[in-house]
């Protein structure tokens, strides 16, 4: 009796093992074009003034529309829902005429000028806590001048109002009907915008399905505007895998089609896998080591000069980094690619010998109390390449690495002489707030008339001189040492074309994709 | 019975208490806010001002006391609050892990019944021989195997290399053959270490028993061995066998963050890992409340488990 059980049980098993995964690839729908998507998180909130967490970008940018967007290959500003718009002069006053028949997701009506008043005004309401608030408040007054004609005023004028605000998260237009219907859970159960992808379904830690939106206004073939044309991918997948080695390995096997790479590792499996492609392309930021200037010996500029020349950056780079970087053009404060960065930045490559004769003249040749470097876990083998390269040089260096939130605390309180940081930025004023006095930590403080100044110039021309003179006296004194510019690498089965997001910062624009086999 | 089950049931509530309030004041003691990571990477260039406000309307900036009385009135009400992440219910953002960590534990602790005891019983009665040698060293191999290490090789053999099962996630919720055939790797990732676990324990459990006079006068009495061992040796075994699974099926409960993050599945570990790295404390409050009721409840089982096997517990 109990052969014959075991035997029943064997075969059950058996048929089972063949039948499921056979019924798996019947799941997939003949003729849907379907691009299934590695992700390492879940998405925290879909409601955009709310975005701070990365991953959601990507998303939010193909679910909704602002007035203007980043062009795709670029991160110059081009119309989205407005059809043109006109600035004033002197940067106070900006009109948008609004694109006519937009419709948002699921039936919720059309899009009127009075959803960007709604839009605007709820990123500045103190219940949503969003950190995009104070940008919003630039606004003193937004004008509904008809359905489809808007005119903002602001208080100051604002050189990067378009890209920093406009283009960017906090002014993407939502549905006060969507809004007023999920309230409090907008962007975590529903999420309504108009733009070519909707969220269609999801599971928590486990997928998000995005499909396409039936009455986007435009188009999904790259270049000329046309509604209703069908789009190349019909279904985007997100598959949330925490651990990247299963993403690589998942996209060997042909589960999954496309996913951005950070790792060392995973990047390592996806080169040696001759049915995955890549593209490796610069971020807009630098990972670089931040001094803590009140610190003595810390405030001597000639140690800080003395310290990047100690570091062997292209070695750095291609060994313990694996080539997931460059460095090119990273010596202005502003990356190659936005508006007002220089080419002639003083820079201080791996030079030992200047190194030394550098530490020399600080009185520092015969030694030093340790500098502390703070990083937190991501960041753990770029650190200890730099204790390395630093050591060699005679400098002694301790390490500690904290959890993100300690980290932060640790950062405020101002109790180091080295952070490692790296954060990608979009429009040129972005990359100065940080060297304003008032922020944390106090770096600097000589400089905060010139990062005013070039914030409210509407001449291009004189706020790319003042730009340029911020940028000199940074990469002179060197308060933040750049080590590399990291890529951004985004591997992708054979077959996966259209626009591999390519610059930096996350900006995918999936109605341009396609999949040819 | 009926005494010894409400005492414990009244028991429950000064446990859930004592635990939760002992994490809401260690993981606030922590250094770091949930500010950092609400902000994510806007967090250096927000102005000072907004930081304040927005710390204040989190209720941040209030003593720990107050705080903590503030979630007790809460707590009392039913409410258990919102993620300070994204304003999602707690109870919204636990509950779609409890079916896949109860799935998890279950199956991580079943294959390693099955697997573990038998084998360690059969060691035991094999007392130095080959098979004892080999159950105890596969034993020892497999409790020295790093998890994360395992599960990916696991993942590599069975799934990529001989692709029979599935790489990653927990399946379609809701369709049960699916969800247990994603349970499969898992499993095994997990039962591996417990059936180690149980396979020693049940071996030296047995040994033991087998040693006693009873089994001795049960031998003289003619009885076969079947009978000695089953009905005799192994009911008076299973107390400390019972034990240790009780133990391990309570920390699968909330212990399987390593397996959650490989395979890819929802699961409790990761959820309450994952808030306390984002010191999103009430998520980490739900979550720990849930972990405490998870191991009360199955010390409860436990109990029952003692009282089926030993009529003496009944009466104590």
């Amino acid at each position: 009796m109990r052969n014959d059980l075991r035997r029943r049980l064997s075969l059950v098993a058996a048929v089972l093992l063949v039948l499921v995964p056979a019924i798996f690839s019947l799941a997939q729908t003949s003729g849907e074009k379907i691009l299934r998507m590695g992700y390492t998180a879940d998405f925290t909130t879909l409601d955009p003034p709310r975005i701070t967490q990365m991953p959601d970008y990507p998303l939010a940018m193909n679910m909704y529309n602002g007035l203007v967007r980043y062009k795709p290959n670029g991160l110059e500003v081009e119309a989205d829902l407005a059809e043109r718009y006109d600035v004033s002069k002197d940067g106070l006053t900006y009109t948008f005429w609004l694109r006519k028949g937009v419709k948002f997701h699921k039936g919720f009506g059309d899009f009127t000028a009075r959803d960007v008043k709604f839009s605007f005004e709820r990123v500045a309401d103190p219940r949503l806590r969003s950190p995009y608030a104070p940008l919003m408040k630039l606004i003193r007054e937004i004008e509904i001048l008809n359905d489809y004609q808007v005119r903002l005023h602001l208080i100051e004028p604002y050189a990067d109002f378009l890209p920093a605000v406009l283009a960017f998260r906090p002014g993407y237009i939502v549905s006060q009907k969507a809004v007023d219907q999920f309230g409090g859970q907008f962007g975590t159960t529903a999420a309504i915008g108009t733009g070519p992808y909707m969220l269609d379904r999801f599971s928590p830690r486990q997928e998000i399905v995005f499909t396409t939106h039936p009455e986007y206004f435009g188009t999904f073939r790259a270049g000329a505007r046309r509604a209703g044309s069908r789009s190349h991918i019909d279904r985007v997948i997100f598959k949330i895998i925490p651990e990247e080695t299963v993403i690589a390995l998942a996209m060997s096997k042909g589960e999954l089609d496309y996913a951005p790479i950070r790792t060392a590792e995973a990047f390592k499996l996806i080169r040696n896998d001759p049915r995955l492609a890549y593209t490796a392309t610069p971020t807009l930021g630098r990972r670089s080591l931040w001094a803590n200037t009140q610190r003595p010996p810390l405030t001597d500029v000639r140690l800080r000069r003395a310290l990047s020349h100690a570091i062997n950056q292209k070695e750095l780079v291609d060994t313990v980094e694996e080539g997931m970087g460059t460095i090119d053009g990273m010596w202005s404060e502003i990356p190659p690619g936005v508006f007002g960065h220089i080419d002639d930045a003083p820079s201080f490559l791996y030079n030992p010998e200047r190194a030394r004769a550098l530490l020399a003249e600080a009185g520092l040749a015969a030694g030093m109390r340790p500098l502390v470097l703070v990083f937190r876990a991501v960041d753990r083998s770029f650190a200890q390449a730099v204790r390395g390269y630093w050591t060699k040089a005679g400098i002694p260096v301790t390490l500690e690495e904290l959890g993100n939130a300690p980290y932060g605390a640790r950062r405020d309180s101002g109790d180091f002489d080295f952070l490692i940081t790296g954060p990608t930025r979009i429009a040129p004023d972005q990359f100065l707030l940080p060297l304003q006095s008032d922020s944390v930590p106090n770096f600097y403080g000589r400089i905060d008339n010139l990062i005013r100044a070039q914030r409210r110039e509407v001449d291009p021309e004189k706020r790319k001189a003042i730009l340029r003179q911020i940028q000199l006296r940074i990469s002179s004194e060197l308060p933040i040492i750049p080590v590399y510019r990291p890529y951004y690498v985004t591997a992708f089965r054979k077959g996966v074309t259209g626009d591999v997001p390519n610059t930096h910062y996350w900006l995918w624009y999936w109605e341009l994709m396609d999949i040819t086999q | 019975m009926l005494a010894f089950l409400i005492k414990r049931f009244f028991l429950l509530a000064p446990a859930l208490a004592g635990a939760v309030t002992l994490v809401f004041v260690v993981i606030r003691l922590a250094p770091g806010t949930p500010i950092d990571i609400i902000l994510g990477d806007f967090k250096d260039i927000t102005p000072k001002s907004t930081i304040e406000a927005i710390t204040r309307d989190y209720g941040l900036d209030k003593p720990i006391a107050v705080q903590y009385l503030y979630y007790l009135r809460k707590v009392l009400q039913g409410d258990l609050g919102f993620s300070l992440l994204n304003d999602r219910p707690v109870v919204s953002v636990i509950t779609p892990h409890l079916r896949p960590t109860l799935m998890l534990a279950a199956g991580g602790v079943g294959l390693a019944v099955l697997i573990g005891v038998p084998a360690g019983v059969a060691a035991a009665l094999h007392r130095n021989t080959s098979v004892d040698y080999g159950v105890m060293t596969l034993a020892v191999v497999w409790l020295s195997a790093p998890s994360f290490w395992f599960s990916i090789l696991l993942i590599y053999l069975l799934a990529y290399k001989v692709p029979v099962l599935p790489m990653f996630g927990g399946g379609p919720p809701g369709n049960l053959p699916v969800e247990l055939y994603y349970l499969i790797l898992p499993s095994v990732a997990i039962g591996a270490r417990s059936a180690a676990l149980l396979a020693r324990m049940s071996r030296s459990a047995t040994l033991e028993v087998l040693g006693q006079d009873y089994i001795r006068t049960a031998r003289a009495k003619g009885l076969s061995q079947r009978l000695v061992v089953y009905r005799h040796g192994l009911r008076n075994a299973a107390m400390p066998i019972v034990t240790v699974i009780g133990l391990d099926l309570a920390y699968l409960v909330g212990g399987t963050v390593i397996i959650e993050t490989v395979f890819a599945r929802p699961g409790l570990g990761k959820t309450m890992i994952d808030a306390i790295f984002n010191r999103d404390y009430p998520v980490v409050q739900g979550c720990v409340m849930l972990f405490a009721a998870g191991v009360i409840f199955v010390n409860f089982l436990t109990d029952l488990a003692y009282a089926a096997i030993d009529p003496r517990m009944k009466f104590s």
